[in-house]
């Protein structure tokens, strides 16, 4: 057993220590991977309450995550959720083609989009001086090899500005990490610190020529130009049938380093995902000899909200009369921390069996 | 996001119009008037374009 007794710890070729020692027996150290560090819900791609696979654009399967592509006359697709995953991870996001577009024509676009809520963006000291760099690491598998553009850009508070890299697949049908990281943005207004939409994240899968040939945002903020939006972005998902795409284990982080993959619990990712999105079964209740056309029934949210949402029925709801279940549409009225139902013009109603509603705060 | 009907629809204890019903991919959905709800947010574009939503019943 023996003790090193030095005051610091650094890298010989670091210009500061990554640990300081003092002289009360503490430590202070300079840590990359701290806790929490992932900017990115579902990450991983475990949590998908709308459901595993569809054929439609937009948010119909993971949480957080959704693909969409604009202006094509042919492609067919199907979104879903994998088990198809790296090492360290059970699940992915998958896009695969199932009708081919014949051409890509200018307009033509496709991406997998991720938007992060502003206040969450704070630390990034847009819009000053000490504007921070981030870095964006995250396992892809794709039929076809080649480059492929991911664009940051921060659309919704004062000026619109954008900043695109480019990341390359290597090897078909291979899982490869990769790593980019993006310089922060000390100018174009910053971001508000509220509950609206910070920095949108575009994984590019396509982009017609409308949307490369500048590199006017090409590694470095600046206004946003459509021409710039996918620049460096070779690969047409949409040439054939034969093409698909996974991601997963997307992680951004502060600095100009990727760390290892934050993982969290289904329940820590599936709470997070709340926020944003969540469903709710209706539980049964019953009011013994309340006959009424009406029924009202507020049930607090296990998570607080973004935003009020916007309520939908998911499963066919059914209310009490006369002993039986009988179909009826419910309204829905969510607030960011409960939501009431109503059920109206009911037939002698005495309460709620069963049922799901959707309440939508995505940004 | 495309709006296929759009209703107003009032909380009938108070009798006030307190949210709009949007049809958007078949699915109904009851949208609060609030600004930050992006379904609320493509509703505004929508009456932004000329439209209209139904009264309330």
């Amino acid at each position: 057993m023996s003790t090193l007794k030095v005051n610091a710890i650094r890298n010989v070729l670091a210009t500061s220590d990554a640990v300081t020692l003092a002289t009360d027996g503490t430590c202070t150290a300079n840590i990359t991977n701290k806790p929490n560090r992932n900017l990115i819900i579902n990450g991983a791609m475990q949590v998908a309450q709308r459901g595993v696979s569809s054929t439609q654009g937009g948010r119909k399967t993971l949480d957080r995550f959704y693909m969409n592509w604009y202006n094509t006359d042919q492609v067919a697709l199907t979104q879903s959720q994998s088990t198809d995953a790296p090492p360290d991870f059970s699940k992915s996001y998958k896009i695969d083609i199932t009708t081919a577009e014949n051409t890509l024509d200018a307009n033509e676009y496709a991406w997998i989009n991720y938007v992060l809520e502003a206040q969450d963006c704070q630390v990034l000291n847009y819009n000053s001086s000490n504007a921070r760099s981030v870095t964006l690491s995250f396992w892809v598998k794709s039929y076809q090899t080649g480059d492929f553009a991911v664009n940051l850009n921060k659309y919704p508070d004062n000026t619109n500005r954008s900043i695109t890299s480019t990341y390359t697949v290597n090897q078909s049908a291979t899982w490869e990490k990769k790593t980019i990281t993006f310089v922060g943005d000390t100018g174009g207004g910053g971001i508000n610190d509220d509950n609206g939409a910070g920095i949108y994240i575009y994984f590019f899968l396509a982009a017609g020529s409308n949307y490369v040939g500048s590199s006017a945002n090409t590694n470095q903020w600046a206004n946003f130009t459509s021409s710039g939006w996918a620049n460096g972005q070779t690969v047409n998902l949409f040439s054939s049938a034969d093409n698909y795409f996974y991601i997963t284990g997307v992680q951004l982080e502060v600095g100009s380093v990727a760390t290892d993959f934050e993982h969290r619990s289904f329940g820590q990712e599936l709470a997070l995902c709340q926020r944003y999105y969540l469903q709710l079964t209706l539980p049964k209740h019953y009011a013994n000899g309340v006959n009424s056309s009406y029924i009202y029934q507020t049930y607090l949210l296990p998570v607080r909200q973004r935003a009020n949402g916007a309520g939908s029925v998911v499963s066919q709801c059914r209310y009490y009369s006369g002993g039986s279940g009988t179909n009826f549409t419910p309204t829905v009225s969510p607030l960011t921390d409960r939501v009431l139902v109503q059920g109206l013009a009911l037939t002698n109603g005495n309460g709620f069996v069963d049922g799901t509603i959707a309440l939508d705060a995505e940004l | 996001m495309i709006i296929t009907k759009a209703k107003l629809a009032k909380d009938v204890l108070t009798n006030e119009v307190t949210h709009v019903n949007l049809t958007i991919d078949n699915v109904i959905y009851n949208v609060p008037f609030d600004e930050a709800n992006r379904h609320y947010q493509a509703y505004l574009l929508w009456v932004a374009e000329g439209n209209t939503a139904e009264a309330a019943d």
